[in-house]
């Protein structure tokens, strides 16, 4: 049912930030004429880079899927209300656990292995987030800080592990892992270059955007995001709720940990922490936390990612411009949070103003 | 105890308080942002624009004094920023923060490729400043007496945050202000006021933490060399209460830990140091876990103030 109210409401949300995003690149043009480059040709190099040709949108939709999958990391626990930025550190830990597995049965046959390191993914990812949403919940722990902190850890155990007790010692320069035999990595779509992990990724965010807007366990979690006094006295139970949501999401960023290293690097080492879980609480939030929208804005951000080596070699920018780029995206998206409801054309004559969400409150202590 | 031991101890104890000083800056810095309200996560990006401003000004100019200025400023700058996205716009303020990070380690990294493209020169950095006789004090001279110039100054800072916020008008205002907005306005303080206030004093105080980690831990910028410590600065506030001196303590306890994993890679005790360097942000997270429940913070913290808002 497209009524009147919801057709406008919609397209403000596509409106304002697409705008946000032009608005993005011509603050990113000024920046890379401040350092020296021309902005034309850069905008060029980008489109010619990400969409330019079939060769080229293959990379993009390379670096998408595990964008689309760590950016659910993000999403689905602020339907509660909570802000998670573990991404990173889930990403690595499924990565880790994918390849462990992979290694350790590696003589089954190759379709057994596949499915093997994705529930191994799944599931080390899941409670790498699902403790965090635990901590929050039962010990008031705040998600932000300690999610965040344990990227850190993470990061630490991949150094361990791949320097240690998981290395190849024939990987001098570069302590990894034994690779993952060729005959158990995840193929390529037919006809393409492009891995399986985008049918990955794609799924996910449908049953993600399914899960949280088709059905009971959905509508709880939102109940509990809305207004979380009323949803403990409609007597949800908030407590495995959080926990099942923040699992769930840390098992999106696995599973992309997961496909990183299955379809990809083949093998776990210092490469894996490469930035993708914190691109992705980007696309969480350019998508305004909507599964669906995150796989659209996942595909633009991958091909801007997949651009950042051709302006390193055309324009002599550095690497790290994609960074800058990202962060003004980010900035900017955020500017034109505040722009919402300022538009008489979005505007329907009957707006109903929603209340203020109460914010995020763990069980009290006390009981 | 030997004197061989006496002056390990004393070494440890002189890192530990080294290795805490940016954070303490930090969290001092968060602790009168949050006290009148305004979640800062941007804390991290503030310690490293703080590091790279002041890395870079000390590199062209070559004047130490120059380049905390400059890092004082930019640190400003990004306080300002947030307080204009949080109090003016109201926009979500962990989303805020989570843009400054992102924003900052973008910046620095691309403008440190720019800067220190061709020399890999290390900075000059403070000497110590050792007061006559106190200094030779076994254990706490070296300590407290003989440090540089910014230790000194963390050392007044903290006493006068907690006398500024406990024991002042100034500081009843802001917490009125962080506590109850509503009630802070009808008595006549500007909320708006004192949160831009704030936030632009946290944000000079974090580039203070990063100005250190480069002018005397580091002696040069290296990309995202704050390494999570505008987070763990964080944990140091939640662990100390929004106090001073607890959050102060905390800061110690991290940065003993930090110290600790170092000296125990420098034994080869034969536990991989890899693993080690998990420890700050392990001892972090349980010192979370440790007080849930025991900390309250502000009760307006995070919640934007509406002038004709009927609710909160």
């Amino acid at each position: 049912m497209l009524n009147h109210y919801h057709w406008r409401g919609t397209l403000e949300a596509v409106c304002i930030p697409i705008a946000a995003i032009f608005f993005s690149l011509v603050l990113f043009g000024i920046f890379c004429a401040l350092a020296g480059a021309d902005p034309l040709g850069v905008y060029a190099s980008i489109y010619k880079a990400a969409f330019g040709s079939w060769f080229s949108f293959q990379n993009t939709l390379i670096r998408a899927s595990p964008l689309m999958l760590t950016s659910l990391c993000t999403a689905l626990p602020a339907q509660l209300g909570l802000m998670i930025i573990g991404n990173e550190g889930a990403f690595v830990i499924g990565g880790i656990g994918a390849v462990a597995v992979g290694l350790a049965i590696s003589s089954a046959p190759p379709t057994v292995v596949q499915l093997a390191m994705a529930i191994s993914g799944i599931v080390c990812g899941g409670l790498w987030i699902g403790a965090v949403g635990a901590l929050r919940y039962y010990r008031a722990v705040n998600e932000t800080i300690s999610s965040l902190l344990l990227n850190y850890v993470a990061i630490a155990l991949l150094n361990h592990l791949v320097s240690g007790p998981m290395r190849d010692p024939s990987s001098l320069n570069k302590p990894s892992t034994y690779p993952i035999p060729a005959l158990d990595m995840l193929g390529s779509i037919p006809g393409t270059r492009v891995h399986y992990g985008l049918i990955y990724g794609l799924i996910a965010c449908a049953i993600t955007y399914f899960l949280m807007r088709r059905t009971t366990f959905g509508f709880a979690a939102r109940t509990i995001g809305g207004n979380i006094r009323a949803a403990r006295i409609a007597g949800l139970p908030v407590g495995k709720l959080t926990v099942a949501i923040c699992f769930l999401a840390g098992s999106c960023a696995g599973l992309a940990g997961m496909v990183e290293v299955a379809a990809v690097q083949g093998r776990a080492n210092e490469s894996l922490n490469a930035n993708y879980g914190y691109a992705g609480i980007l696309v969480a939030f350019v998508a305004r936390y909507n599964p669906l929208a995150a796989s659209l804005v996942a595909v633009l951000l991958g091909g801007i990612l997949a651009s950042g080596g051709i302006l390193q070699r055309l324009h002599s920018l550095p690497d790290a411009t994609i960074l800058v780029f990202q962060g003004l995206v980010f900035l900017v998206v955020l500017y034109s949070e505040s722009l919402y409801g300022r538009f008489r054309v979005f505007q329907d004559q009957s707006t109903v103003r929603r209340p203020p969400s109460v914010p995020y409150v763990p069980r009290p202590t006390s009981l | 105890m030997t004197i061989n031991n006496l002056s390990f101890f004393s070494d440890y104890l002189v890192s530990s308080l080294s290795l805490s000083v940016p954070l303490a800056f930090a969290a001092i810095g968060g602790l009168w942002s949050e006290r009148s309200g305004v979640l800062n996560i941007a804390l991290e990006g503030m310690i490293l624009t703080g590091a790279f401003v002041s890395a870079a000004g000390v590199f062209l100019s070559g004047n130490v004094l120059l380049g905390i200025a400059a890092a004082l400023i930019a640190g400003g700058l990004v306080g300002l920023l947030h307080a204009f996205l949080c109090v003016t716009l109201r926009v979500d303020q962990l989303v805020s923060g989570l843009a400054i990070n992102l924003t900052a380690a973008g910046l620095t990294a691309f403008w440190a490729r720019v800067v220190f493209a061709t020399e890999n020169a290390q900075l000059p950095g403070f000497t110590n400043v050792g007061i006559p006789m106190l200094k030779n004090i076994p254990l706490l001279g070296p300590l407290l007496f003989n440090q540089d110039p910014m230790v000194y100054f963390l050392f007044l800072l903290i006493p006068l945050s907690t006398y500024l916020i406990f024991h002042s008008s100034l500081g009843l205002s802001l917490r009125a202000v962080g506590e109850y907005p509503r009630a802070a306005d009808t008595a006549g303080v500007s909320v708006i006021l004192f949160r831009y206030a704030s936030v632009i004093l946290s944000g000079c105080l974090a580039a203070l933490g990063g100005t250190y980690l480069t002018l005397v831990h580091i002696r040069f910028f290296t990309e995202g060399m704050s390494a999570g410590k505008g987070f763990i600065a964080l944990a140091a506030l939640i662990f100390g209460k929004w106090h001073p001196v607890w959050t102060f303590l905390a800061c110690l306890l991290f940065g003993a830990t930090e110290a600790l994993q170092l000296r125990i890679q420098a034994f080869n005790l034969h536990i991989p140091y890899q693993l080690l360097t998990m420890l700050p942000y392990l001892v972090a997270l349980f010192a979370m876990v440790g007080i849930a429940g025991k900390s309250t913070p502000p009760a307006a913290l995070g919640i934007p103030y509406v002038k004709e808002s009927r609710a909160q």
